[in-house]
């Protein structure tokens, strides 16, 4: 991230710690003091996150009060302007790897695991291997091989966790 | 004196076994591969092989968790000289000088000078280890709660200061949204449940193995992925055994890496890799002339320097959890957690409650130091290969491995759910520079703050005197203040003034 870019983040994050700070300050102020069962009002559950809260308030106010001092709405204002070129394989990267594991644990728990878990490397190798310009004819090896990939990683994780290691499989 | 070898002695006999050896050989070999392969860290590793090992014996599993620390911390090292990315943060600063020295065709010397820099300042380590973690403990028996809640503040501030030396600032938010992490669930005294929004998951607070997963594992996950991919430096490997003079030469070095190491270790949840840069920096200051031209460039002093900073870190960073439960680097942190599943309470209480357990985990630490030092000298060749595996092929077990990992522990799918939430969270953090210990930090010091701050308040009856005016609390307090103030523009123009005063009088 350029210096540019993290002024700019420095902002929203700033402006959001604060929202969730003031949050936490007021959930915590608002905790019962247990005073009303004869506990001394120092040890209610509110003490420490709202010292917790309070600090991480002020934290988050001295990076917005320097984020603004660096001139972040200015920059945000030219770069309206402007237009934002970023590196956009990367993030397409970074979305196909988020998909591609979240599906896998939204789907946990509903299909056999050893049949997820083959479906996910199968697919997370060839989401990254194969190219769709080029007919299958000429790159047939890499399915095959991601599938066989697949089978064994499988297997191997199903067998040695169930029965080598003892732990509970999704 | 004589009764900690004694006690030494004793555990080295109840931990060194048939067994022990194959557990600690299999597990060290794990925590190279680990180590070298950029995207696993020492932290991924431990917490991984936490919750696998649960249904072992605690002295099985905990002797494997520290095989595969030292074995990961190591490892990095490898990739760190034929890549030029550090396998863990650990070996950033092994890049500097174990790259150029495999470009110049001595890729087998630079591995052989790291594996014996390691060595040495895991044995350095541990020795520190053997002498102060038995008195520390027992200093520590002597701290209340006033003293831990300072404990917990210094620490906060303090790693996030050192972890992110740019912009402390960050460092410190990230200790306290883990300090807040820790608030969520039910609390101790009244088990009153907060910050729950009426589910029952939450009210069971957020477990520490599934956020540390998450936030080193997932999280790396998406940083590997995101890079087009990177080259294996084409480089025959010769002689990887070092010359004895070639190392000892640099004896000074070694000892100064091996002592900084180990302190920066024991301060809470600063971890190797400043260990490895402070290590370096300091040889580089320290270096003849001749030797400093070199650094940068190559130079066998400097990568030995970073290497034995490193894993000097290790068993340092060791000696805060046995004494006083509070973790001196990110896999500690785990390390901590794996004793507490396992039943073993780490603090204080240690040297009355499991007295030979410190002797024991010193025993541990010899072992896997040796180990690694045997595996690390031998069969270098056909583990390069495991670098030239692709990353498309290796994430998508490793991502099995987090969910497996995150899952075991309580069988339940919404440890999965804080996997992949702190991995998210921990990737945009880590891209705007946010440094995860702090963070981790804060999830372990959370309990501690919480318990401490409010139990000392009840004995002072709400006054906040005692922590200003009890000895430990007093330098504890002043400590804090100076690195809080130490980074505001004013004081240090102040304190400047002051000095140029003082200078002309």
């Amino acid at each position: 991230m350029t210096e540019r870019t993290m002024t700019k983040a420095d902002l929203v994050t700033s402006m959001l710690l604060i929202v969730f700070s003031a949050a936490i300050l007021l959930m915590s102020l608002r905790m019962p003091t247990m005073a009303d069962r004869n506990a001394s009002p120092f040890s209610g559950p509110g003490v420490v996150p709202a010292f917790v809260g309070a600090v991480l308030f002020l934290l988050s106010l001295s990076m917005l009060i320097r984020s603004l001092r660096k001139g972040a709405p200015r920059l945000f204002a030219e770069d309206r302007a402007g237009t934002g070129t970023g590196d956009r394989s990367s993030w397409v990267r970074i979305a196909r790897t988020l998909v591609l594991c979240i599906g896998y644990v939204i789907l946990l728990g509903r299909i056999w695991f050893p049949l997820l878990t083959f479906l996910f490397v199968f697919l997370f190798i060839l989401t990254f291997e194969y190219d769709t310009k080029v007919p299958l004819t000429a790159q047939w090896k890499k399915p095959l091989f991601a599938a066989i990939l697949a089978a064994v990683a499988a297997a191997s994780v199903f067998l040695v966790f169930q029965y080598l290691f003892l732990v509970n499989l999704p | 004196m004589f009764e900690g070898l004694k006690l030494f002695g004793e555990a080295m006999g109840t931990v060194f076994t048939f067994r022990a050896l194959f557990d600690s050989l299999w597990a060290t070999q794990l925590g190279i591969i680990i180590g070298m392969l950029p995207g696993l860290t020492a932290t991924m590793g431990v917490a991984l092989l936490t919750t696998l090992t649960f249904n072992m014996a605690p002295g099985n599993a905990i002797l494997i968790l520290i095989c595969m620390y030292i074995g990961a911390i190591y490892g990095g090292s490898r990739s760190a000289i034929l890549l030029n990315i550090p396998g863990t943060p650990a070996n950033a600063a092994t890049t500097v000088d174990g790259y150029p020295l495999a470009l110049q065709g001595k890729a087998g010397k630079a591995i052989g000078i790291a594996t014996t820099g390691s060595f040495l300042g895991s044995m350095i380590g541990m020795l520190a280890m053997l002498v102060f973690t038995p008195m520390i403990g027992t200093v520590a028996l002597s701290f209340q709660s006033y003293e831990f809640v300072w404990f917990s503040i210094f620490g906060i501030i303090i790693c996030g200061n050192l972890t992110a030396p740019k912009d402390p600032l960050k460092g410190w938010i990230s200790g306290f949204l883990g300090l807040f992490v820790a608030m969520i669930g039910m609390e101790g005294i009244h088990a009153y449940v907060r910050f729950s929004f009426g589910s029952t998951n939450l009210s069971g607070g957020i477990s520490l193995i599934p956020a540390m997963v998450g936030a080193f594992g997932f999280a790396e996950i998406i940083s590997v992925m995101r890079v087009e991919k990177y080259e294996v430096v084409k480089t025959a490997i010769d002689r990887v055994i070092p010359r004895l003079s070639e190392v000892f030469k640099y004896w000074k070095t070694i000892i100064r890496s091996g002592l900084i190491g180990t302190f920066i270790g024991a301060i809470p949840g600063v971890g190797e890799d400043i260990a490895a840069w402070v290590s370096y920096d300091m040889a580089k200051r320290g270096a003849k002339p001749e030797e400093r031209e070199k650094f940068g460039k190559g130079s066998v002093e400097g990568l030995l320097a970073s290497e034995t900073g490193n894993n000097a870190c290790v068993p340092g960073a060791i000696i805060p959890v046995l004494t006083l439960a509070i973790p001196g680097s990110a896999p500690a942190a785990v390390l901590l957690g794996a004793m507490l599943i396992h039943g073993v309470r780490p603090g204080p209480l240690i040297m009355l409650e499991f007295p030979t357990f410190i002797y024991e985990v010193v025993a541990m630490v010899l072992l896997a130091t040796i180990m690694m030092f045997v595996l690390g000298l031998s069969m270098v060749r056909p583990l390069v290969k495991v670098l030239q595996v692709p990353r498309q092929k290796l994430m998508p077990v490793i991502f099995i491995l987090c969910v497996v990992g995150s899952f075991a522990l309580q069988a339940r799918l919404f440890d999965v759910g804080i996997m992949i939430v702190f991995g998210a969270l921990g990737f945009i953090l880590r891209e705007m520079d946010y440094p995860m210990a702090p963070l981790v930090l804060g999830i372990i010091l959370g309990d501690i703050l919480d318990k401490n701050l409010r139990r000392a308040l009840i004995l002072s009856d709400g006054s906040v005197a005692p922590f200003f005016t009890r000895p430990i609390c007093v330098v504890l307090g002043l400590l804090t203040l100076i690195i809080v103030l130490g980074r505001a523009k004013w004081f240090r123009a102040l304190m400047a003034q002051m000095f140029r005063k003082k200078a002309a009088v």
